[in-house]
């Protein structure tokens, strides 16, 4: 199903990553004051009715295939790394042998693919970023590879605060990445992929204070939000 | 204005004319572990015997300050992982800088240097405390090449390691960088246990627990390999702030307070620790993140417990600590490569 070489009219596929909690856009790296913007403003889960904000957060699409007007399709050899520290990487440039009008992904890695070490010489530190432990033994819940996703930040919990770091990954050598299905868009060649990062908590529900800050080894923390693929990603395109 | 120093080279033609085109440069490949990345070396930097060895003699001259008194191993002392047991260091007439010196542990693989990432690069890093006026206090490259060309060692060693009849500022900070980049520790007892060359005690098997599972959380700052994120945190020293850290640099009100995570290799050799020295003893450390640290609004989210506190048992500090002692490397401290040259 993949594009004919012989046939390639190179292009390019412009993609920029928006990141909102449902109509909120947010602005990392912006000069703000975290706490008082985000507990002052109606960021609130929900389906869980307290209020949270979002420090930070990085993640990894593999298994990327881009669809083509023409009907054909190509697997990308290569993976996004996303890190709202760093707004360089909202950024992403393709050159695509047509004219894009669809793109499906894997948010982490698939277990083929989360190899330890593996990607050590990547770029954006990703591989210091993003490494899942290896206990060599020691604790065979965690066999190395990498995070498919990190979010964190506060929550607001009868008038307390406290951090969760929603860390997905392999546990038990268990695969819990999340396939997305294709977003279609008309054919063009820049889009914006908007990342509602609170539909991550959603559908199920995850509570972040039942699950509590830590939730590494947490299988029913994992599996829940390895459900949790509907709704975060949505397009739209630049004309 | 009167540029100083920056991006140009600074360089006098001299009247020692003798032949330096000898084009024998001995190119080196450092080994390291497949567990590292690929070393960062600039293309116009590549390492060679020459250049390591000019660097390595700069870095324990005192001519590089002003009145020739300190080097830069006064502050950089291999005993000490290359840091300084002392709180603060003296630089130049016995002024004292604010923040304790970092150990120099692998740094070719640094992404950021100083405790702010001021610097983004080794060459960029070494201009830097030549003209500090707390540590070698020199005003101009003049003044340093002046030093260095009234001496026949570095006529010699800067021919052998650049093939120019001149001293060149950019040459300076090429070899600084060259013998900094062979600062490599990669030996430590947790390198043999994970290539199956020694057994870990039980003591440490379970600090390794704590230290790479989220008990204990060390492993996301200083994730297995190189033992740093190459990052930023505000690890909730304060509540309050003295010295902003990474602010500085960015502007960024979210870096108040934030600070470079340091390699954890060779931890028990590079005492006093944090960026002010706070903390004398590893005990300190652990007891501080035992705490929880103190909030402010900036504080990293990875310090998911502060205020509340990890709850380490008493046998769990002590784990965790034989975990940490396991990063010790002495054959990195003991290298004669990087001892002082003129003690030989």
């Amino acid at each position: 199903m993949s594009c004919d070489p012989t046939n390639n009219k190179m292009g390019n596929l412009n993609i920029e990553f928006k990141h909102f909690i449902d109509d909120n856009e947010l602005y990392f790296g912006s000069d703000w004051d975290w706490d008082a913007v985000w507990f002052h403003q109606d960021y609130v889960n929900k389906s869980i009715n307290y209020q949270y904000n979002i420090r930070r957060a990085l993640y990894v699409l593999s298994d990327i295939i881009l669809y083509f007007e023409d009907g054909s399709s190509q697997l990308l050899d290569d993976y996004f790394f996303i890190n709202t520290d760093d707004p360089s990487t909202f950024y992403k440039s393709l050159d695509v042998p047509g004219v894009c009008s669809g793109i499906s992904f894997r948010i982490g890695f698939s277990s083929e693919n989360n190899i330890d070490n593996y990607y050590i010489n990547d770029q954006d530190n990703f591989h210091s970023l993003m490494l899942w432990p290896n206990l060599n033994g020691v604790n065979l819940s965690f066999q190395g590879g990498y995070h498919y996703m990190k979010v964190e930040g506060k929550y607001l919990e009868d008038g307390e605060s406290s951090f969760y770091n929603a860390h997905t990954g392999p546990i038990n050598a268990q695969d819990y990445s999340i396939l997305i299905d294709q977003l279609t868009f008309p054919a063009t060649s820049s889009i914006v992929i908007n990342v509602n990062l609170n539909n991550f908590f959603n559908d199920p529900l995850y509570d972040i204070s039942l699950f509590g800050s830590a939730i590494m080894d947490n299988v029913d923390a994992q599996s829940t939000l390895s459900q949790n693929g509907t709704g975060i990603f949505s397009v739209e395109i630049l004309k | 204005m009167i540029l100083i120093y920056g991006c140009q080279p600074f360089l006098r033609q001299n009247n020692y004319d003798d032949n330096c085109n000898d084009d024998n440069l001995n190119f080196i490949n450092l080994s390291y572990p497949s567990n590292f990345p690929n070393m960062i070396i600039p293309n116009n930097n590549p390492l060679t015997e020459e250049g390591i060895n000019l660097g390595r003699h700069l870095f324990y001259d005192p001519i590089l300050s002003t009145d020739n008194t300190i080097s830069c191993a006064s502050c950089h002392k291999q005993d000490n992982a290359f840091s300084d047991p002392s709180q603060y260091s003296n630089g130049v007439n016995q002024a004292i800088g604010a923040r304790n010196a970092s150990a120099i542990i692998n740094p070719g693989w640094q992404l950021f240097f100083d405790w702010d990432g001021k610097s983004n690069s080794l060459e960029e890093q070494a201009v830097r405390p030549i003209f500090n006026d707390i540590e070698l206090h020199n005003i101009s490259w003049l003044e340093v090449i002046s030093r260095l060309e009234e001496s026949e060692l570095y006529i010699e060693l800067f021919c052998k390691a650049f093939n120019e009849t001149y001293i060149d500022s950019n040459h300076i900070v090429m070899a600084l960088s060259q013998f900094q980049r062979t600062l490599i520790s990669s030996n430590s007892r947790f390198d043999q246990w994970l290539n199956g060359q020694v057994m870990f005690t039980q003591e440490e098997i379970n600090g390794f627990n704590i230290y790479a599972t989220e008990r204990g959380d060390c492993f996301h700052c200083h994730p297995i390999g190189l033992f740093t994120d190459n990052a930023f945190h505000n690890n909730g020293l304060d509540s309050e702030f003295q010295d902003f850290g990474r602010y500085n640099i960015t502007g960024l009100l979210v870096d108040k307070g934030s600070f470079k995570s340091p390699t954890l290799r060779n931890i028990e050799f590079s005492a006093p620790y944090m960026h002010d020295g706070r903390f004398a003893t590893l005990d300190d450390v652990i007891d501080h993140y035992d705490f929880g640290g103190y909030d402010s609004p900036t504080v990293d989210p990875l310090m998911k417990y502060v205020g509340v506190g990890l709850f380490l048992s008493s046998q769990e500090k002590v784990d965790l600590k034989a975990f940490l002692l396991t990063l010790s490397d002495p054959s990195f401290i003991n290298n004669p490569s990087f001892s002082n040259p003129f003690n030989n």
